[in-house]
C-alpha cells in the first residue's frame, strides 16, 4: 500500500503526503511513525530510496524526507498485482455461486 | 522561541533517542499538527513512533537487549539485598521482608531509587545501543514480576494466597511503575554519541 501511495504521489512523496494519500484513497488512518518504520525497511530491501528535501517554516525548519520507488520496487508492485489478480479469479462465492 | 517551538523541540529530543530519522518525522508531525491542532492525534502519533522505535531497536540489537535486562535485574536485586544487609539489619530490622510489607511508602521510594540507579548504570554501560538495553531492562522487570508471582503460586500456594493476594493491587501497580525510574535513569543525559540530528550537524 505504501509503495502504491509513493508511486501515486510521484515527486511529492514524503511522510505527511503519504499519510494523507492513504487516508483519502483507502480510508485508513496512517500513523507517521509506522510509515517511517516501514519505509526504512523498504529502503533496506532496495525497494525505495529517499533524499532530504527543503525545510519550511511550518515544519519548524526541519527537512522533508522524499521517497521514490526504485526499479526493483516497481517490479515488486507489478509482481504483487499479478499475484493478486490471479487470486481474485475463479472464486465461486464472488461470481454468484454458492458461498 | 514560541511555546509550539519548545513543544516540538522537546518531542524531538525524546524521539531522537529512539527513532533513527526523528528530525523529518517531527517536521511531519509539526506540519500536520499545524493543520489539525489536535492533542490526542499528536499524542497517538508520538506513542506509536516511540513504541515502534523501541520495538525495532530491541529486535535489531537483541544481544544488547538481553545483556541490559540481565545486568539491570542483577544490579537491582544486588542493591536490594545490600540495602537489607547493610542498612535494615544493623538498625534493628532483622525481619527485613516483614518490615518491607509494613512500610510500603519507604519500600516504594527505595525501589524507585534502586531502579533509577540500575537503569543509569545499564544506560552508561550500553552507550552505543542504549535504547535496546534500557528498554529491555524496563520490560524485563514487568515480565520477571509476573513470572515470580506465577512461580510463587505454584511453589507455595499458602504463602501466595495469604501474603501476596491481599497486596496484589499494590504489587501490580509497583510492577508497572518500576519501568518509569528505570527509563528516567537509563536515558539520563547525555544522549549517545552519533545520535544528534542533521540540523545540529548543519548548525555545527
Amino acid at each position: 500500500m505504501l509503495l502504491l501511495a509513493v508511486l501515486r504521489l510521484e515527486r511529492d512523496a514524503y511522510g505527511v503526503s503519504i499519510a494523507r494519500e492513504i487516508e483519502m484513497v483507502a480510508g485508513r488512518v496512517a500513523l507517521l511513525g509506522a510509515i517511517y518504520a516501514t519505509m526504512d525497511r523498504l529502503e533496506a530491501a532496495g525497494l525505495v530510496e529517499s533524499q532530504l528535501g527543503e525545510s519550511t517554516p511550518e515544519r519548524g525548519g526541519r527537512a522533508k524526507r522524499y521517497f521514490r520507488v526504485t526499479r526493483d520496487g516497481v517490479r515488486a508492485v507489478k509482481s504483487t498485482r499479478r499475484a493478486l489478480t490471479a487470486l481474485w479469479t475463479n472464486i465461486p462465492a464472488l461470481e454468484g455461486g454458492r458461498p | 522561541m514560541t511555546a509550539q517551538n519548545r513543544l516540538f523541540e522537546t518531542i524531538e529530543s525524546v524521539l531522537r533517542r529512539v527513532v533513527p530519522d526523528a528530525e523529518c518525522l517531527v517536521g511531519d508531525l509539526r506540519e500536520e499538527y499545524g493543520k489539525r491542532g489536535s492533542h490526542p492525534w499528536l499524542l497517538m502519533q508520538i506513542a506509536t513512533a516511540l513504541s515502534i522505535g523501541v520495538w525495532r531497536a530491541m529486535l535489531v540489537h537483541r544481544r544488547d537487549t538481553v545483556s541490559g535486562a540481565l545486568m539491570g535485574l542483577s544490579l537491582f536485586w544486588s542493591l536490594w539485598v545490600l540495602s537489607i544487609v547493610l542498612v535494615l539489619k544493623p538498625v534493628g530490622f532483622p525481619h527485613a521482608v516483614s518490615w518491607q510489607w509494613e512500610h510500603p511508602l519507604l519500600l516504594g521510594i527505595a525501589g524507585a531509587i534502586y531502579a533509577f540507579c540500575s537503569g543509569w548504570i545499564v544506560g552508561r554501560v550500553h552507550r552505543t545501543h542504549r535504547t535496546a538495553a534500557v528498554c529491555g531492562f524496563a520490560a524485563s522487570v514487568v515480565v520477571v514480576a509476573a513470572f515470580e508471582l506465577l512461580v510463587l503460586r505454584w511453589l507455595s500456594p499458602s504463602v501466595f494466597f495469604v501474603t501476596v493476594v491481599p497486596r496484589l493491587p499494590v504489587l501490580i501497580f509497583a510492577s508497572f511503575a518500576a519501568p518509569i525510574p528505570i527509563l528516567l535513569g537509563g536515558f539520563w543525559k547525555p544522549a549517545p554519541p552519533g545520535s544528534q540530528n542533521r540540523r545540529q550537524v548543519r548548525a555545527g
